[in-house]
């Protein structure tokens, strides 16, 4: 009883930090949304307006499909680049390995915004792409790159690209060779090898890296705002418009629930999901 | 016992901090915290304004920080009465909802010696609260490598301009200022702002910077040939040596007033009332007038540099044919304007 008691006590500091700095700010921020606040000040009425009309105006349904669906097409492009990289770390040895895993973590020592301000000098008009093709007649008049869908999804590719390599390459890296050597020995392809050994095995990794990228991408406020511009509307742009423009907070609290509850719906299907396609790790 | 003792420092060590936050506005006591303006137009508030005002108080430290009105609006709020600013500087149609709000102060007229040197119609445009620091011009910016000078507010409607134009949001005092103009120039008024959605969109396609500051680096990036800019602004852009030309358009560009407030809730509100009186003084208004600023002077006493006159109206009678806005009227309709504007052009 004396060392449960002391368990507890060790616990007990994380246990209230948690509650403090994430789950408390969190239930002010869901309750904020049945709150009457006109222009950041507390009326001191109870409402419903906030989530009534993300539930009623369709404007919202479409900002919100819309974030998924990018949040979506991330994933992908961030699984179809990240997996070869991977692949190819998981395959090199010696300094090569060293440069794959350099390359791979080296976007991460620059913010978001950072890399963010860098594609918009890249993608503009008279950006380093649209000069490259048009110096070599590629092009004859500019691509817009920037301030629509796909300069966001270029951007936001590379932002979350890491998150997909990082537990791939992990998964990867706990493979036992003998696994791969024994498929080869018995007359398997090296795309038999690859399908049927490497994927399978490292789908713990996928599942770890879709996850990450999928509420990362899913959230990103600085890549849309900057690369997509003011009338490019996700849902974090939203909600930082309705919150620090339009000062509608219990509007923005709605907006932001919804965020939060589309998120964990997402992590709960892909969860399952990866459970049928692994019904070994279950 | 360990593991109170551990239990005990834990929870101590995360809510220092927090009691630290709270005592930091009050014993930093001689910081007077200013909302001045981002980029190259900070540079004369720090050096003929915030550096002799150091100078002359000793042991005062002035902070300027560079903000946008509607963020700083958000953040007061946000803080609920313990403004992390001391001094801001709001357009007109920001000041107007401030003091509807209630939360800048009633600086006493007898604080401010310098008042009776300025133009008695900025003063009222600042609701006779704070004091008008100085005014800008809304016109239109274009490059002259790539499209042709603009001479009207409806030229902007010309088929030689499609594609070119970029615009900003209502959320800011340049978005809004279109909006209201474009409903005036069709019909419309500043508390009838329908006429401009129409038009607006037979604008379309242009590219909306999320702020007047991003819609300047626009220009530099060669995203746009055209925009609705600040006069200050457009100024700063050409002397970087960007190909760009400023326009007061007919039938007048839009005069916003910048207004310089003392938040209710500063500590620093005797030093707040005295840079606000120094912010009016012909001297320091002087400096601001000139290139590459050319922020309008409030004070009478102030001559305009020659070869202003692109950026600034010269003389009274210049000022005269210039646009001003019912802001009272038009402020009314800004959130409405706002979303309407999300929602219309939103992709």
């Amino acid at each position: 009883m004396t060392r449960f008691r002391s368990s507890i006590a060790g616990v007990a500091p994380a246990v209230l930090f948690t509650t403090v700095m994430a789950a408390l700010p969190l239930l002010l921020l869901f309750g904020l949304g049945f709150l009457e606040i006109d222009r950041g000040a507390f009326t001191g009425r109870i409402s419903m307006h906030g989530y009534a009309a993300i539930f009623t105006d369709p404007f919202y349904a479409q900002v919100f499909l819309r974030t998924l669906a990018i949040a979506g097409t991330v994933t992908l492009l961030c699984l179809i680049f990240g997996y070869p990289i991977a692949y190819v770390f998981h395959r090199s040895g010696g300094v090569w390995k060293a440069a794959v895993l350099l390359c791979v973590l080296a976007p991460l020592l620059t913010s978001t915004l950072v890399r963010s301000f860098g594609w918009m000098v890249i993608l503009g008009r008279e950006g380093a792409i649209n000069q490259t093709l048009l110096s070599l007649g590629i092009l004859h008049s500019p691509v817009e790159f920037l301030f629509t869908l796909k300069g966001v999804l270029i951007g936001l590719t590379q932002v979350m690209l890491p998150y997909m390599v990082i537990p791939i390459m992990s998964s990867m890296e706990t493979l036992p060779p003998a696994l791969e050597e024994a498929a080869v020995n018995l007359g398997a392809s090296r795309w038999q090898v690859f399908w049927n050994v490497i994927v399978p095995q490292t789908l713990p990794g996928i599942a770890g890296g879709v996850s990450l990228v999928f509420i990362l991408a899913f959230s990103e406020f600085p890549v849309p705002a900057l690369l997509g511009g003011a009338t490019f509307k996700t849902l974090p742009v939203y909600i930082y418009q309705t919150m620090a423009t339009l000062l509608d907070w219990s509007r923005g609290a709605a907006l932001a629930s919804m965020l939060l509850i589309g998120s964990a719906l997402a992590v709960y299907l892909l969860q399952r999901i990866f459970r049928r396609l692994m019904p070994w790790a279950s | 016992m360990s593991a109170k003792i551990v239990a005990g420092s834990l929870l101590l060590a995360t809510l220092l901090p927090l009691l630290s936050c709270q005592q930091k506005r009050t014993s930093e006591a001689a910081e007077l915290v200013v909302v001045s303006y981002p980029g190259e137009a900070q540079t004369p508030y720090r050096k003929f304004l915030s550096d002799p005002f150091e100078k002359a108080h000793a042991g005062v430290t002035v902070r300027l920080v560079p903000s946008e009105s509607e963020d700083v609006v958000a953040q007061i709020k946000a803080t609920r009465g313990i403004s992390p600013y001391d001094v801001v500087t709001l357009g007109e149609p920001r000041q107007i909802s401030a003091v509807q709000e209630g939360w800048v102060e009633q600086t006493p007229r007898a604080d401010l010696s310098n008042l009776a040197q300025v133009y008695p119609q900025f003063i009222s445009a600042c609701k006779d609260t704070g004091v008008p620091e100085t005014y800008s011009l809304i016109g239109i910016a274009y490059n002259p490598e790539k499209t042709v000078a603009p001479k009207a507010w409806t030229d902007l409607w010309k088929p030689e301009y499609k594609g070119k134009l970029g615009m900003t949001t209502p959320a800011s005092n340049l978005g809004f200022g279109v909006v209201v103009m474009t409903a005036k120039l069709f019909g419309g008024s500043e508390d009838n702002l329908a006429p401009a959605w129409p038009k607006l969109r037979e604008l379309g396609p242009f590219v909306v910077a999320p702020s007047p500051e991003a819609l300047a680096q626009l220009f530099e990036r060669g995203e746009v040939a055209i925009a609705p800019l600040w006069n200050n602004d457009a100024a700063i852009l050409a002397l970087h040596g960007l190909k760009l030309k400023f326009v007061q358009p007919a039938p007048g560009a839009i005069v916003v007033v910048s207004c310089m407030d003392v938040v209710k809730t500063s500590g620093q509100v005797q030093l707040g009332r005295q840079f606000l009186n120094d912010e009016i003084s012909a001297g320091f208004q002087s400096k601001l007038a000139q290139a590459p600023w050319y922020f309008g002077p409030t004070n009478r006493g102030v001559a305009i540099p020659a070869g202003s006159s692109e950026y600034i109206p010269a003389t009274a009678d210049d000022l005269s044919h210039a646009t001003f806005f019912d802001w009272a009227a038009a402020v009314k309709h800004r959130a409405e304007a706002t979303e309407q504007f999300d929602r219309e052009f939103s992709r």
